[in-house]
Protein backbone atom coordinates (compact mmCIF):
# COMPACT_ATOMS: atom_id res chain seq x y z
CA UNK A 1 0.00 0.00 0.00
CA UNK A 2 1.38 3.41 -0.62
CA UNK A 3 0.86 5.79 1.53
CA UNK A 4 -0.65 8.58 0.82
CA UNK A 5 1.25 11.11 3.08
CA UNK A 6 3.06 13.97 1.71
CA UNK A 7 6.65 13.28 0.81
CA UNK A 8 7.51 16.85 2.77
CA UNK A 9 4.76 16.07 5.66
CA UNK A 10 6.72 11.89 5.75
CA UNK A 11 10.50 13.66 6.03
CA UNK A 12 9.30 16.02 8.59
CA UNK A 13 7.86 13.52 10.46
CA UNK A 14 11.14 10.89 10.56
CA UNK A 15 12.88 13.99 11.47
CA UNK A 16 11.12 14.67 14.67
CA UNK A 17 10.80 11.06 15.22
CA UNK A 18 14.91 11.20 14.89
CA UNK A 19 15.24 13.91 17.17
CA UNK A 20 12.93 12.39 19.98
CA UNK A 21 14.76 9.34 20.08
CA UNK A 22 18.03 10.49 21.25
CA UNK A 23 19.98 8.58 23.77
CA UNK A 24 21.17 10.22 27.12
CA UNK A 25 23.85 12.47 27.58
CA UNK A 26 26.92 11.72 29.00
CA UNK A 27 29.09 13.90 31.10
CA UNK A 28 32.97 13.93 31.44
CA UNK A 29 33.89 12.56 34.92
CA UNK A 30 35.07 15.91 36.07
CA UNK A 31 31.84 18.10 34.77
CA UNK A 32 30.84 18.40 38.53
CA UNK A 33 34.10 19.49 39.80
CA UNK A 34 34.56 21.91 37.02
CA UNK A 35 31.28 23.71 37.39
CA UNK A 36 32.14 23.88 42.05
CA UNK A 37 35.55 25.24 40.69
CA UNK A 38 34.35 27.83 38.46
CA UNK A 39 31.98 29.03 40.82
CA UNK A 40 34.51 29.06 43.89
CA UNK A 41 36.32 31.43 41.76
CA UNK A 42 33.73 33.46 41.22
CA UNK A 43 32.83 36.98 42.95
CA UNK A 44 28.95 35.87 44.82
CA UNK A 45 25.67 35.85 42.68
CA UNK A 46 24.33 38.67 41.52
CA UNK A 47 20.55 39.89 39.82
CA UNK A 48 19.24 37.38 37.59
CA UNK A 49 20.72 39.03 33.65
CA UNK A 50 17.34 40.93 32.33
CA UNK A 51 17.39 41.54 28.67
CA UNK A 52 18.04 45.13 28.00
CA UNK A 53 14.01 46.07 27.33
CA UNK A 54 13.95 49.62 25.42
CA UNK A 55 11.62 51.91 27.55
CA UNK A 56 9.87 54.34 26.12
CA UNK A 57 7.19 56.85 27.79
CA UNK A 58 4.61 55.76 25.80
CA UNK A 59 3.72 52.23 25.84
CA UNK A 60 4.05 50.14 22.87
CA UNK A 61 0.76 49.39 22.13
CA UNK A 62 -0.70 52.93 22.36
CA UNK A 63 2.54 54.41 20.39
CA UNK A 64 1.77 51.53 17.46
CA UNK A 65 -1.90 52.95 17.38
CA UNK A 66 -1.22 56.20 17.22
CA UNK A 67 1.35 55.84 14.53
CA UNK A 68 -1.52 53.76 12.25
CA UNK A 69 -4.03 57.12 13.19
CA UNK A 70 -1.65 59.54 11.71
CA UNK A 71 -1.13 57.02 8.31
CA UNK A 72 -4.39 57.08 8.24
CA UNK A 73 -5.48 60.84 8.81
CA UNK A 74 -2.15 61.60 6.60
CA UNK A 75 -3.05 58.81 3.71
CA UNK A 76 -6.37 60.33 3.57
CA UNK A 77 -5.61 63.93 3.60
CA UNK A 78 -2.95 62.91 0.66
CA UNK A 79 -5.66 60.95 -1.20
CA UNK A 80 -7.76 63.59 -0.76
CA UNK A 81 -5.45 66.43 -1.83
CA UNK A 82 -3.80 64.80 -4.49
CA UNK A 83 -6.22 65.66 -7.36
CA UNK A 84 -5.95 63.80 -11.00
CA UNK A 85 -6.58 66.84 -13.10
CA UNK A 86 -5.23 69.83 -14.00
CA UNK A 87 -7.45 73.13 -14.74
CA UNK A 88 -9.07 74.16 -17.58
CA UNK A 89 -9.50 77.25 -19.46
CA UNK A 90 -11.20 78.88 -22.76
CA UNK A 91 -10.66 82.30 -24.35
CA UNK A 92 -13.71 83.04 -26.52
CA UNK A 93 -13.62 84.64 -29.27
CA UNK A 94 -10.29 83.52 -30.52
CA UNK A 95 -8.89 86.35 -32.26
CA UNK A 96 -5.32 86.45 -34.03
CA UNK A 97 -5.63 90.11 -34.50
CA UNK A 98 -6.18 92.64 -31.74
CA UNK A 99 -7.27 96.06 -32.36
CA UNK A 100 -6.44 98.55 -29.74
CA UNK A 101 -9.57 97.43 -27.99
CA UNK A 102 -10.67 94.04 -27.42
CA UNK A 103 -13.33 92.24 -25.39
CA UNK A 104 -12.35 89.04 -23.79
CA UNK A 105 -14.61 85.56 -22.10
CA UNK A 106 -12.40 83.96 -19.89
CA UNK A 107 -13.51 80.66 -18.63
CA UNK A 108 -10.98 78.83 -16.13
CA UNK A 109 -12.18 76.32 -13.40
CA UNK A 110 -10.51 72.59 -11.68
CA UNK A 111 -12.69 69.94 -11.30
CA UNK A 112 -10.92 68.51 -8.26
CA UNK A 113 -10.28 70.61 -5.79
CA UNK A 114 -10.89 73.79 -7.12
CA UNK A 115 -9.15 76.79 -8.38
CA UNK A 116 -6.30 78.87 -6.53
CA UNK A 117 -5.26 81.68 -8.81
CA UNK A 118 -6.21 83.01 -12.53
CA UNK A 119 -3.48 85.36 -14.01
CA UNK A 120 -3.35 86.97 -17.28
CA UNK A 121 -0.22 88.90 -18.62
CA UNK A 122 0.52 89.67 -22.09
CA UNK A 123 4.17 89.73 -23.30
CA UNK A 124 5.80 91.68 -26.05
CA UNK A 125 9.89 91.72 -26.58
CA UNK A 126 11.55 92.13 -23.37
CA UNK A 127 7.75 93.37 -21.70
CA UNK A 128 5.80 91.75 -19.78
CA UNK A 129 2.80 93.32 -18.43
CA UNK A 130 0.47 91.67 -16.31
CA UNK A 131 -3.12 92.20 -17.06
CA UNK A 132 -4.85 90.78 -14.36
CA UNK A 133 -4.44 88.41 -11.14
CA UNK A 134 -7.10 87.36 -9.30
CA UNK A 135 -7.00 84.96 -6.05
CA UNK A 136 -9.52 82.51 -5.85
CA UNK A 137 -8.29 80.62 -2.69
CA UNK A 138 -10.85 80.41 -0.19
CA UNK A 139 -10.13 81.62 3.58
CA UNK A 140 -8.81 78.45 5.07
CA UNK A 141 -6.11 78.10 2.34
CA UNK A 142 -5.16 75.16 0.56
CA UNK A 143 -7.31 73.35 3.47
CA UNK A 144 -10.42 75.29 2.60
CA UNK A 145 -11.65 75.22 6.37
CA UNK A 146 -13.55 78.01 6.24
CA UNK A 147 -14.93 78.21 2.70
CA UNK A 148 -15.89 76.15 -0.40
CA UNK A 149 -13.41 76.34 -3.21
CA UNK A 150 -14.33 78.06 -6.63
CA UNK A 151 -15.17 75.08 -9.25
CA UNK A 152 -15.41 77.85 -12.23
CA UNK A 153 -15.09 81.07 -12.61
CA UNK A 154 -15.88 83.39 -15.87
CA UNK A 155 -15.34 86.64 -16.16
CA UNK A 156 -14.93 89.52 -19.28
CA UNK A 157 -11.53 90.26 -20.36
CA UNK A 158 -10.65 93.59 -21.40
CA UNK A 159 -7.57 94.59 -23.04
CA UNK A 160 -6.82 98.20 -24.03
CA UNK A 161 -3.29 97.87 -25.77
CA UNK A 162 -2.63 101.35 -26.07
CA UNK A 163 -3.33 101.56 -22.33
CA UNK A 164 -1.19 98.86 -21.61
CA UNK A 165 1.54 100.72 -23.12
CA UNK A 166 1.54 98.08 -25.66
CA UNK A 167 2.78 98.77 -29.33
CA UNK A 168 1.65 97.28 -32.58
CA UNK A 169 3.08 94.16 -33.80
CA UNK A 170 3.77 90.42 -32.18
CA UNK A 171 2.39 90.08 -28.56
CA UNK A 172 1.72 86.66 -26.51
CA UNK A 173 -1.60 86.49 -24.33
CA UNK A 174 -0.27 84.70 -21.33
CA UNK A 175 -3.08 83.12 -19.00
CA UNK A 176 -2.29 80.92 -16.38
CA UNK A 177 -4.40 78.72 -13.76
CA UNK A 178 -3.23 77.16 -10.53
CA UNK A 179 -5.48 74.80 -8.14
CA UNK A 180 -5.86 74.30 -4.63
CA UNK A 181 -4.20 70.72 -4.47
CA UNK A 182 -1.14 69.33 -3.37
CA UNK A 183 0.54 68.53 -5.89
CA UNK A 184 3.80 69.91 -7.21
CA UNK A 185 4.98 70.35 -3.21
CA UNK A 186 1.54 72.28 -2.84
CA UNK A 187 1.77 74.65 -5.01
CA UNK A 188 -0.64 72.86 -7.00
CA UNK A 189 -1.25 71.85 -10.59
CA UNK A 190 -1.47 74.41 -12.80
CA UNK A 191 -2.68 75.24 -16.48
CA UNK A 192 -1.14 78.03 -19.17
CA UNK A 193 -3.07 79.04 -22.31
CA UNK A 194 -0.82 80.61 -24.82
CA UNK A 195 -2.22 82.73 -27.55
CA UNK A 196 -0.07 84.98 -30.22
CA UNK A 197 -1.93 87.82 -31.54
CA UNK A 198 -0.89 90.61 -33.17
CA UNK A 199 -2.10 94.08 -32.11
CA UNK A 200 -2.68 96.91 -34.31
CA UNK A 201 -4.46 100.51 -34.01
CA UNK A 202 -7.11 101.80 -36.13
CA UNK A 203 -6.31 104.18 -38.24
CA UNK A 204 -8.21 107.68 -37.39
CA UNK A 205 -10.79 108.26 -40.10
CA UNK B 1 8.38 11.47 61.53
CA UNK B 2 7.99 12.97 57.71
CA UNK B 3 11.06 11.73 55.86
CA UNK B 4 11.26 14.73 53.45
CA UNK B 5 12.08 17.26 56.78
CA UNK B 6 15.78 16.17 56.07
CA UNK B 7 15.33 17.38 52.58
CA UNK B 8 16.43 21.13 52.68
CA UNK B 9 14.17 22.89 49.79
CA UNK B 10 15.66 24.95 47.03
CA UNK B 11 14.59 28.31 48.83
CA UNK B 12 16.74 27.00 51.79
CA UNK B 13 19.25 25.92 50.16
CA UNK B 14 19.62 29.03 47.75
CA UNK B 15 19.67 31.13 51.34
CA UNK B 16 22.33 29.25 52.47
CA UNK B 17 24.35 29.90 48.96
CA UNK B 18 23.63 33.63 49.01
CA UNK B 19 25.19 33.50 53.38
CA UNK B 20 28.30 32.24 51.60
CA UNK B 21 27.61 28.47 51.87
CA UNK B 22 29.10 28.07 48.19
CA UNK B 23 29.01 24.17 48.48
CA UNK B 24 25.30 23.97 49.29
CA UNK B 25 25.28 24.66 45.20
CA UNK B 26 25.93 20.78 45.05
CA UNK B 27 22.64 20.39 46.03
CA UNK B 28 21.17 22.08 43.04
CA UNK B 29 23.96 20.24 40.96
CA UNK B 30 22.54 17.00 42.39
CA UNK B 31 19.00 18.19 41.99
CA UNK B 32 18.54 19.95 38.28
CA UNK B 33 21.84 18.15 36.54
CA UNK B 34 19.57 15.82 34.49
CA UNK B 35 16.63 18.57 34.15
CA UNK B 36 19.04 21.14 32.20
CA UNK B 37 20.82 17.92 30.82
CA UNK B 38 17.50 16.90 29.06
CA UNK B 39 17.24 20.91 28.06
CA UNK B 40 20.73 21.55 26.66
CA UNK B 41 20.62 18.25 25.14
CA UNK B 42 17.45 18.82 22.52
CA UNK B 43 19.23 22.30 21.66
CA UNK B 44 22.42 22.21 20.75
CA UNK B 45 24.89 19.48 19.50
CA UNK B 46 25.87 16.49 21.85
CA UNK B 47 30.00 17.50 21.75
CA UNK B 48 28.77 21.31 23.12
CA UNK B 49 25.95 19.79 25.42
CA UNK B 50 28.74 19.57 28.54
CA UNK B 51 29.89 22.92 28.39
CA UNK B 52 26.48 24.89 27.66
CA UNK B 53 25.19 22.34 30.62
CA UNK B 54 28.00 24.01 32.79
CA UNK B 55 27.93 27.82 31.62
CA UNK B 56 23.91 27.47 32.55
CA UNK B 57 24.55 26.21 36.25
CA UNK B 58 27.50 29.18 36.16
CA UNK B 59 25.08 31.83 34.80
CA UNK B 60 22.78 30.31 37.50
CA UNK B 61 24.79 30.26 40.54
CA UNK B 62 26.02 34.18 39.30
CA UNK B 63 22.33 35.30 39.04
CA UNK B 64 21.31 33.75 42.53
CA UNK B 65 20.46 36.85 43.86
CA UNK B 66 17.95 37.86 41.59
CA UNK B 67 15.79 34.48 42.33
CA UNK B 68 12.66 35.74 43.52
CA UNK B 69 10.84 32.73 44.26
CA UNK B 70 7.91 33.60 42.93
CA UNK B 71 8.13 30.20 40.86
CA UNK B 72 9.98 26.67 41.08
CA UNK B 73 13.32 27.31 40.92
CA UNK B 74 13.11 24.22 38.18
CA UNK B 75 11.54 26.63 36.01
CA UNK B 76 14.06 29.99 36.61
CA UNK B 77 16.65 27.55 35.73
CA UNK B 78 15.44 26.02 32.61
CA UNK B 79 14.63 29.89 31.66
CA UNK B 80 18.74 30.43 32.08
CA UNK B 81 19.43 27.24 29.80
CA UNK B 82 17.26 27.92 26.88
CA UNK B 83 18.68 31.39 26.98
CA UNK B 84 22.79 29.29 27.28
CA UNK B 85 21.62 27.17 24.36
CA UNK B 86 20.12 30.82 22.22
CA UNK B 87 23.25 32.68 22.90
CA UNK B 88 25.73 28.89 22.00
CA UNK B 89 23.42 29.63 18.61
CA UNK B 90 24.21 33.18 18.08
CA UNK B 91 27.71 32.91 18.78
CA UNK B 92 27.71 29.99 16.57
CA UNK B 93 26.67 31.61 13.85
CA UNK B 94 28.40 34.63 13.73
CA UNK B 95 31.09 32.79 13.06
CA UNK B 96 31.50 32.03 8.98
CA UNK B 97 33.18 29.12 9.42
CA UNK B 98 30.16 27.56 10.79
CA UNK B 99 27.23 27.88 8.34
CA UNK B 100 25.54 25.24 6.83
CA UNK B 101 27.82 23.37 3.54
CA UNK B 102 25.95 21.42 0.75
CA UNK B 103 23.83 18.28 1.98
CA UNK B 104 25.93 14.85 3.00
CA UNK B 105 25.11 12.46 0.50
CA UNK B 106 24.04 9.89 3.02
CA UNK B 107 21.57 12.13 3.92
CA UNK B 108 20.42 12.67 0.56
CA UNK B 109 20.39 8.80 0.34
CA UNK B 110 17.96 8.75 3.42
CA UNK B 111 15.43 10.72 2.04
CA UNK B 112 15.33 8.40 -1.19
CA UNK B 113 15.45 5.23 1.16
CA UNK B 114 12.79 7.01 3.14
CA UNK B 115 9.88 8.19 0.45
CA UNK B 116 10.58 4.74 -1.42
CA UNK B 117 9.50 2.47 1.37
CA UNK B 118 7.38 2.95 4.56
CA UNK B 119 9.70 1.92 6.84
CA UNK B 120 9.48 5.87 8.79
CA UNK B 121 9.91 4.41 12.39
CA UNK B 122 13.13 2.06 11.80
CA UNK B 123 14.58 5.27 9.56
CA UNK B 124 13.67 7.66 12.10
CA UNK B 125 16.78 6.32 13.98
CA UNK B 126 19.42 6.74 11.54
CA UNK B 127 22.04 8.97 12.25
CA UNK B 128 21.19 10.80 8.91
CA UNK B 129 17.98 11.57 9.94
CA UNK B 130 19.77 14.00 12.26
CA UNK B 131 22.47 15.04 10.69
CA UNK B 132 19.96 16.01 7.42
CA UNK B 133 17.83 17.84 10.27
CA UNK B 134 21.00 19.66 11.92
CA UNK B 135 21.37 20.87 8.36
CA UNK B 136 18.15 22.04 7.76
CA UNK B 137 18.17 23.40 11.17
CA UNK B 138 21.41 25.44 10.29
CA UNK B 139 20.17 27.20 7.50
CA UNK B 140 17.74 29.18 10.25
CA UNK B 141 18.82 31.78 12.42
CA UNK B 142 19.68 31.62 16.27
CA UNK B 143 16.03 32.90 17.47
CA UNK B 144 13.93 30.73 14.81
CA UNK B 145 16.21 27.15 15.60
CA UNK B 146 15.47 28.28 19.55
CA UNK B 147 11.87 28.75 18.96
CA UNK B 148 11.20 25.96 16.62
CA UNK B 149 13.35 23.40 18.52
CA UNK B 150 10.90 24.25 21.57
CA UNK B 151 7.32 24.62 20.13
CA UNK B 152 8.04 22.19 17.26
CA UNK B 153 10.03 19.66 17.88
CA UNK B 154 9.65 19.93 21.51
CA UNK B 155 5.99 20.39 22.02
CA UNK B 156 6.49 23.38 24.04
CA UNK B 157 3.14 25.44 24.09
CA UNK B 158 3.46 28.89 22.88
CA UNK B 159 2.76 30.72 26.31
CA UNK B 160 5.55 28.33 27.64
CA UNK B 161 7.92 29.11 25.05
CA UNK B 162 7.18 32.64 25.42
CA UNK B 163 8.05 32.36 29.53
CA UNK B 164 11.34 30.97 28.49
CA UNK B 165 12.16 33.27 26.15
CA UNK B 166 10.76 36.13 28.04
CA UNK B 167 9.04 37.00 24.31
CA UNK B 168 5.60 38.13 24.13
CA UNK B 169 3.36 34.50 23.07
CA UNK B 170 2.53 36.33 19.62
CA UNK B 171 6.14 36.47 18.87
CA UNK B 172 6.57 33.26 19.57
CA UNK B 173 3.80 32.44 17.35
CA UNK B 174 5.07 34.30 14.48
CA UNK B 175 8.13 33.67 14.72
CA UNK B 176 7.12 29.65 15.46
CA UNK B 177 4.98 29.73 12.29
CA UNK B 178 7.98 31.68 9.53
CA UNK B 179 10.91 29.20 11.34
CA UNK B 180 8.79 26.14 10.32
CA UNK B 181 7.67 27.78 6.76
CA UNK B 182 11.40 28.54 6.31
CA UNK B 183 12.46 25.44 7.47
CA UNK B 184 9.93 22.80 5.15
CA UNK B 185 10.87 25.10 2.46
CA UNK B 186 15.02 23.85 2.46
CA UNK B 187 13.38 20.17 3.08
CA UNK B 188 11.21 20.67 0.06
CA UNK B 189 14.73 21.67 -2.19
CA UNK B 190 16.18 18.37 -1.12
CA UNK B 191 13.39 15.99 -2.47
CA UNK B 192 14.43 14.50 -5.49
CA UNK B 193 12.99 15.70 -9.23
CA UNK B 194 9.51 15.29 -9.66
CA UNK B 195 8.14 14.53 -6.23
CA UNK B 196 6.57 17.87 -4.74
Amino acid sequence: MKSSKKPLDKIEAALIAAYRKQEELQFPPDWRQQVMQDISSMAGPTAFPQEKKVRTMIPRRIGALAAVAVAAVVGWLILANLDRYDPWITLKPDLADLESHAAFWLEAGDVDSGLRHVKVTVIQKEMKIEVLSRNLEPPGGIWHTTGDAVKKVDFPLALDAQALGLQEGQATLVITARDLSWRNWFRGRSTTMKKEMVIYYKKSP
Amino acid sequence: MNFTDNIPDDALVIRNILRGNINSFEILLDRYQDHVSRIVRNHVPRDEAPEVAHDTFVRAYQSLGGFKGTGPFKHWLAKIAIRCCHDFWRGYYQNQENLAGPLPDDCRDWVDHLLADQSAERDAERVEARDLLQWALGQLSASERTVLTLTHLNEYSAAEAAELLDWSVIRVKVQSHRARKKLRKILSKILPQGIA
